[in-house]
């Protein structure tokens, strides 16, 4: 018995997030690099420390960082990044508020359910949609092999919990469609009409705007966005959520492009 | 551009230069400059007709286009009668336009006159010289001949001619509809540019704003092909059945505005011919809007149409100070050419005609409404009514723009430093500037990734852990139940195990040779595998009982062997007498021989 309780101990410390492990050095270093005046140098200190351990702290520096390089797509991301993992961050809202003006750029237009989603923080929503649904079905269950009286506050107590249950269900939808937007890194991003490099441009995107995608066909992402729609080159932009090893095969080929580009201009 | 300088030179006396003509002295007027820097249009060249039948060998039953080309002006040609009138070969004319080819030093004007003739039978047709007036001038039109022959006796070329596709052939007034035209290849993939394209047909007017040109691989008549496409659209403007056709020049290599590309063409070099061609009418039936069920505020907006919240350029406002309402209208009709509507007459309200934005993205228009509050007692912008016609559901429907909420402050517009305080004491707290924060000086809260859990394959496998849980014990309760209902389960399942225990029992004890163990673990295990037949405690059967479970039926000799068992069970425990064991060990196969009776009858 105690051995099971050791082992639980060992996965609930394992499970709940560590603060200051890892990544920290890289953190502290950037810091200094930032109030150095290294911007460039700090960006890259806060994206080590992405790495070893997502933290909305790092984030948050990351887009600073990012944003005194002259990097405005990289800043957006960051900061609404940070704001997924923790909607009541205020200072990566007041920063995204900021760059958009400053840059003129729309705020992304969200569904019902996406906007709900973003009351909680995805992991709130988790908790909350297995929770509310195990303790309704349990109490269901375990009522009467527990011998309880079936009174009024046990009925609500059910009732409470398959109505959070239900209420909780949009903002699931609402988080996983979100995982289709995605910040338009590059400047005078072409909005195609046809998933080809010859295709006529409908429109251009500028670094920072969020596009919403639909469908990939090659190297090209079908994406809507506030100017209309078309297909972009998928390595000219980043989802918002995108595992680390993707994102750095899509720094790669942002790269690449803005090599192309050069060469081109 | 270049029809335009040519009709400035046309129309300002003087200014027409014709070859030969000594250069005009610069001036300082940029219109003469400009005039006098165009080509010159060469009027004085004898004027030349050429009559040919396109294509001059066509198959029997075909149609073949009879064009006619003059090098002068189109306004300055008279016909005296149909060029088909006197040789009875039916023409119908098609198209007829005016175009400028350079020529050495200048341009000159080149007149083409396109007639089809009826499917041709077999033999040759001829169109026999005849005369008509330029300037005022007969100019004879040579003579053309076209041979129809017989499908059989080879290939033949068919016309050049435009295919005009609408992709609707039924509308309402007013609607716009896309047009695309045609013009296949000739030969091996040679494809040319058309230029000065126009839809012809009364009652038709072409949106020229729309049109694109490209060359694309597509599907005509189920034959795979790469053709020229002009896309372009068209409005009716009366009802009933209107025929639209089109014509255009063939141009060469002398694309006009961008063109995508795709497939392989080849594209011939050189001077263009400019070669009139012209497309085959197609009938359009349209409708006139329905009278019934027309809302307020329609201004003539077809297709599917959505508005934006307005938006005003203050919600504070004193009285007589204009407000701007903004709205934004997206739609899939033809937004350009969108009319705003009209704004209502509010009493309290001034309210001026909007003005319209266009934007770069295309079915947007942004509508600017000023709006003066001639009095404090409006809490609301009035509605301003607006309903646009939806073709694909031929119902009216209605888009008014909503009120907006809006504080106006009583009296005249303040002047004086206290009514401007008061104003601004009542204005709303100006919303403060963002900034950008500061650094954080620690990493916060933190997460596994980026990935929220829910898409995780392993958030939803952990819900298999409660579900699972609460099935055993919803399992658990129900076999209770079960039990519950049904004793006799419980008791020849509590009476098999207590068989078995008895018979290791009596194993251990015959292995040992302790007869009188095995004797009383024979009764006990007799009476354990008899008391679910009574139900009794086992205890308090006795080997009557056990011989009444075992029956009439049981196998010969299975029942002296309870009865010894009992007996010697009996003696052990009351007899003053000694007693021998040794047979009862001996007796240990019968015993498990009624043992096993007795256990199939559990």
């Amino acid at each position: 018995m105690k051995r099971v309780a050791a082992l639980c101990l060992a996965l609930a410390l394992r499970a709940a997030p560590a603060y200051g492990a890892a990544g920290a050095d890289e953190f502290r270093q950037g810091q200094a690099a930032f109030q150095a005046g290294q911007f460039a140098r700090a960006a890259e200190l806060y994206q080590r420390s992405l790495s070893a351990q997502v933290s909305e702290g790092a984030l948050l520096n990351l887009g600073l960082a990012e944003w005194r390089c002259g990097r405005a797509g990289e800043a957006l991301l960051a900061w609404e990044r940070a704001l997924d993992l923790d909607p009541f961050q205020s200072a990566a809202r007041e920063n995204l508020r900021f760059a958009r003006q400053t840059a003129q750029l729309e705020a992304p237009e969200l569904t019902w359910s996406e906007t709900a989603s973003t009351w909680l923080p995805a992991r709130a929503w988790a908790g909350l949609l297995s929770g509310s649904l195990w303790l309704a079905i349990g109490l269901l269950v375990f009522a009467p092999l527990l011998r309880l009286r079936r009174s009024g506050g046990l009925q609500t107590l059910i009732a409470v919990g398959f109505g959070v249950f239900l209420l909780s269900l949009p903002p699931q939808l609402g988080i996983l469609t979100r995982a289709r937007l995605a910040v338009v890194l590059a400047p005078d991003t072409p909005l195609r009409l046809t998933p080809t490099h010859a295709a006529e441009t409908v429109t251009t995107l500028r670094a920072g705007d969020m596009v919403r995608c639909a469908r990939h066909r090659g190297a090209y992402v079908f994406v809507s966005t506030v100017q209309g729609s078309g297909w972009v080159e998928s390595n000219r932009m980043e989802f918002l959520r995108v595992p680390p090893s993707a994102r750095d095969a899509a720094q790669h080929g942002r790269a690449a492009a803005a090599v192309k580009d050069g060469n081109d201009r | 551009m270049r029809t335009l300088s040519m009709l400035l030179l046309l129309t300002v006396p003087g200014a027409l230069a014709v070859n030969g003509q000594a250069p005009v002295a610069p001036t300082g007027s940029a219109l003469i400059q400009l005039m006098t820097s165009q080509p010159s249009v060469d009027l004085s060249a004898p004027v030349t007709a050429t009559a040919a039948f396109d294509p001059p060998v066509a198959r029997a039953g075909a149609v073949a286009v009879y064009r006619v080309r003059l090098n002068a002006l189109e306004s300055a040609i008279r016909w005296p009668e149909p060029p088909g009138a006197r040789t009875g070969q039916p023409l119908r004319p098609t198209a007829h336009g005016q175009v400028y080819q350079a020529v050495a030093g200048g341009v000159q004007p080149f007149t083409t006159f396109n007639f089809v003739t009826a499917p041709l039978a077999p033999g040759r047709h001829t169109v026999p010289e005849y005369t008509i007036e330029v300037n005022g001038r007969p100019v004879a039109v040579p003579a053309a001949t076209v041979e129809a022959v017989d499908s059989a006796t080879g290939t033949v070329a068919s016309a050049r001619r435009l295919i005009l596709q609408p992709a609707l052939t039924n509308v309402f007034v007013g609607q716009t509809f896309a047009v695309r035209l045609l013009l296949p290849p000739t030969g091996a993939h040679v494809l040319e540019a058309l230029t000065q394209v126009q839809l012809n047909g009364a009652g038709f007017l072409e949106v020229k704003g729309a049109a694109r040109q490209a060359i694309e691989p597509l599907l005509l008549n189920g034959r795979p092909l790469t053709a020229y496409v002009y896309d372009t659209s068209a409005m009716p403007l009366a009802a009933g059945d209107l025929e639209l056709a089109a014509q255009g020049y063939t141009a060469g290599n002398q694309f006009i505005g961008p063109i995508v590309i795709r497939g392989q063409v080849t594209i011939p070099g050189g001077p263009p011919q400019y070669v009139l061609l012209d497309a085959d009418p197609v009938v359009i039936h349209v409708r006139p809007l329905p009278v019934e069920g027309a809302r307020p505020g329609f201004m003539g907006a077809i297709g599917a149409y959505a508005c934006d919240r307005p938006q005003l350029s203050t919600n504070v406002v004193a009285v007589g100070d204009p407000v701007q309402l903004r709205v934004t209208l997206r739609g899939a009709g033809d937004v350009g050419r969108l009319a705003p509507p009209l704004p209502p007459a509010v009493p309290g309200w001034q309210i001026f005609p909007a003005q319209r934005t266009k934007t770069a993205a295309p079915g947007i228009v942004i509508l600017s409404y000023t709006l003066i509050p001639l009095n404090a007692e409006r809490h609301a912008t009035p509605a301003i009514p607006f309903s646009f016609f939806n073709p694909a559901t031929a119902t009216y429907e209605d888009l008014t723009l909503p009120p907006v909420p809006i504080k106006v402050l009583a009296g005249p517009a303040p002047t004086g430093a206290a009514a401007a305080e008061a104003l601004l004491e009542s204005l709303p707290a100006p919303e403060r500037k963002p900034a950008l924060s500061r650094l954080a000086a620690a990493p916060g809260r933190t997460a596994p990734g980026l990935d929220p859990p829910q898409r995780r394959g392993w958030f939803w496998w952990l819900q298999l852990g409660p579900a699972a849980i609460c099935a055993a014990a919803w399992g658990g309760q129900r076999r209770r139940r079960f039990l519950a209902a049904h004793p006799d389960v419980v008791r020849r399942r509590r009476a098999r195990r207590a068989v078995r225990r008895a018979r290791r029992f009596l194993r251990r004890a015959a292995a040992a040779g302790d007869a009188r163990a095995f004797t009383q673990g024979a009764v006990q295990a007799l009476t354990a595998a008899c008391a679910p037949h009574f139900p009794a405690e086992p205890r308090a059967l006795v080997g009557r009982d056990v011989l009444a479970a075992l029956g009439p039926a049981a196998p010969a000799g299975q029942a002296d062997t309870v009865r010894r068992f009992f007996a010697a069970a009996d003696a052990g425990a009351f007899s003053a007498a000694p007693w021998d064991p040794a047979g009862v060990l001996a007796m240990r196969a019968e015993l498990e021989r009624v043992l096993t009776t007795l256990e199939e009858r559990l």
